[in-house]
Order: C-alpha cells, then structure tokens, then sequence
C-alpha cells in the first residue's frame, strides 16, 4: 500500500489528477448551481415530474464531493503543492500561494456547511437551511476565483474557454432566478380591503336544513 | 401516462442521468491529467533529448574524425612503403 502511493507519487500522477479534478469539480458545482436554481424556480424537463430536478440536484451534489475529496487527497499527498491539513479548512494558512489556496478553504466550509445542513435538513429546520443554502451564491464564486487564480492552467486557453463558459451558465441561471422573483412579488395577490362589506351567502334550503338539524 | 408510470420514468431518468454525468467526469478527468502528463512529458523529453542528441553527434563527429584521420595515416603508410618498395626495387 504504501509502495503503491510512493510510486504513485514519485511518478508525478498525483499531481495531474489534483488539476483535472479541480477542474471538473468547478464544471460539476457549475451543474449543481443552475440545478440548484432550476429547483427554485420549479423548472423540470419536458414532461417528467417536478422531483427530477432535486433529485438531479442532490446527485450531482455528492458527485462533486467525491470529486471534491479526490482534489483535496491529492493536494495534500502532493510535496510540491504545500497544501497541510490546516490549510485546507482554515483559510489564508498556506504555505504557497496563501490567498489563493485560502480562497478554496473558504469554498470548500461553506460547501460542507450546505452538505452537512442538508443531511440535517429535518433537524435543522427548513428556516436555518434555506438561510444556510444561501452560502451556495459565494460558495461558487470562490471556487471560481480559486481555480483561475491559483490554477497551473489557468493561462492556457481550454481552461479559459471553460471558465467562461461556466460563468455565463451561473450568471444567466441566477438572472433567470432573479427575473423569476420579480415577477412573482408582482404576481403576488394583493390584500383585499377590510372595508370592503360582503354579500351575504345564501344557502340552499338542504343545506339550511342540514345546519339545523 | 397515469401517475405511477411518470414517477418511474423520473426516476429511470434521474438515475440515467446521474450515470451519465459521473461517466463523463470520470472521462474528462482522464482526459485532462492525460493531455497534461503527455504535454509535460512530452516537454521533459524534448528538453532531455536535445543535450543527448547533441553529444550523440559531437561524438559521431568525433568518431568521423578519427576515422578520417586513420584513414589518412593508412594511405600515407602504404604510399610510403609503396614508394619505398619502388626505391628498393630500382636499385
């Protein structure tokens, strides 16, 4: 075991995968955000039921982590990437590059505030866990900025079309959750007057008798 | 499509999708830590090569030489002796 991990990272494969998979966790919590809003806004594609979208939502969630956890593993197995235990949850601790990597910490507690509420959600409350899901809106900016500003690729020009390409999906995903709120406070049914006398309802005569008897 | 049919074929499409996405991050992390090991080695290599390559030539240059030089040596030798041969011949 342990001549399989030094192999494993003498021969630099450590290295490759802690950058593709930061790479697709970016792609994947991209997915799980718009999801994320799609549920919000009760969207659910074509004619399957409106679980499908949460259900996507919570999936693709746990695939990130695991996604997640590979790029931590490997970042902390790396020597070259001076990454400790402490500096994985604790931000701005680093050894190298302390902003950057401090800007990950940051991502990755609230990514486990929004995982660890969820699994709670029952004891938690609905209340605390909507407020908590809120952290969701900063979580993926900082992965964002984590991933291009740390990123050994962040120059080259796949990972820059890439990039781009996510930020336009959240942006329109959270323009598409905004218009949606605006319409509905417009749409939202206004307090009829108190002042207002009603009619009173005349009851069949069945009825009347019924309530007499 | 009556209710219980419709929850089926959300969750076939729910689970069909999930499959569907981790087949592709498996896919695309390969691809990617595949390209960029095969860029970096591809680089090393290429950076490796080029002092051995060039010693491999100075040594092939050297190695002409030595045989030009030998060569040399051979002829002078034998046109020599030839020549002294003649003279031993003449008198």
């Amino acid at each position: 075991m342990t001549i399989a991990a030094t192999a494993f990272v003498s021969s630099k494969a450590d290295w490759y995968l802690m950058r593709a998979t930061g790479v697709v966790s970016l792609v994947l919590l991209t997915c799980v955000m718009t999801l994320g809003i799609a549920t919000v806004r009760r969207w659910r594609p074509g004619r399957l039921p409106r679980f499908v979208t949460p259900s996507l939502h919570r999936s693709l969630s746990l695939l990130a982590v695991v996604f997640l956890v590979v790029h931590i593993a490997t970042a902390l197995a790396d020597p070259y990437a001076l990454v400790s235990l402490a500096a994985v949850f604790v931000p701005f601790v680093a050894a190298g590059s302390p902003f950057w990597v401090g800007l990950g910490a940051l991502s990755l507690d609230l990514i486990a505030a929004l995982v660890v509420s969820s699994l709670l959600r029952r004891r938690v409350g609905a209340r605390a866990w909507r407020a908590i899901h809120w952290a969701a809106y900063l979580s993926w900016p900082l992965a964002f900025a984590h991933g291009i500003g740390l990123g050994t690729d962040a120059s080259t020009l796949w990972l820059r079309g890439l990039a781009a390409g996510c930020l336009v999906t959240v942006l329109a995903a959270v323009g598409w959750r905004v218009r949606g709120t605006k319409r509905a406070k417009h749409l939202e049914p206004r307090p009829a007057p108190a002042a207002v006398p009603s009619r009173p309802v005349r009851r069949p005569a069945s009825a009347q008798r019924r309530a007499a008897a | 499509m009556n209710e219980h049919e419709s929850r089926v074929a959300g969750r076939r499409f729910v689970r069909r999708a999930t499959g569907l996405a981790t087949a592709a991050a498996l896919g695309v992390t390969a691809l990617i830590g595949g390209t960029l090991a095969s860029e970096l080695h591809a680089a090393s290599a290429s950076a490796t090569t080029s002092p051995t390559s060039a010693a491999a030539s100075s040594t092939a240059a050297k190695k002409k030489k030595k045989k030009k030089a030998v060569v040399k040596k051979v002829t002078t030798v034998t046109s020599s002796s030839s020549s002294a041969v003649a003279t031993s011949g003449g008198s």
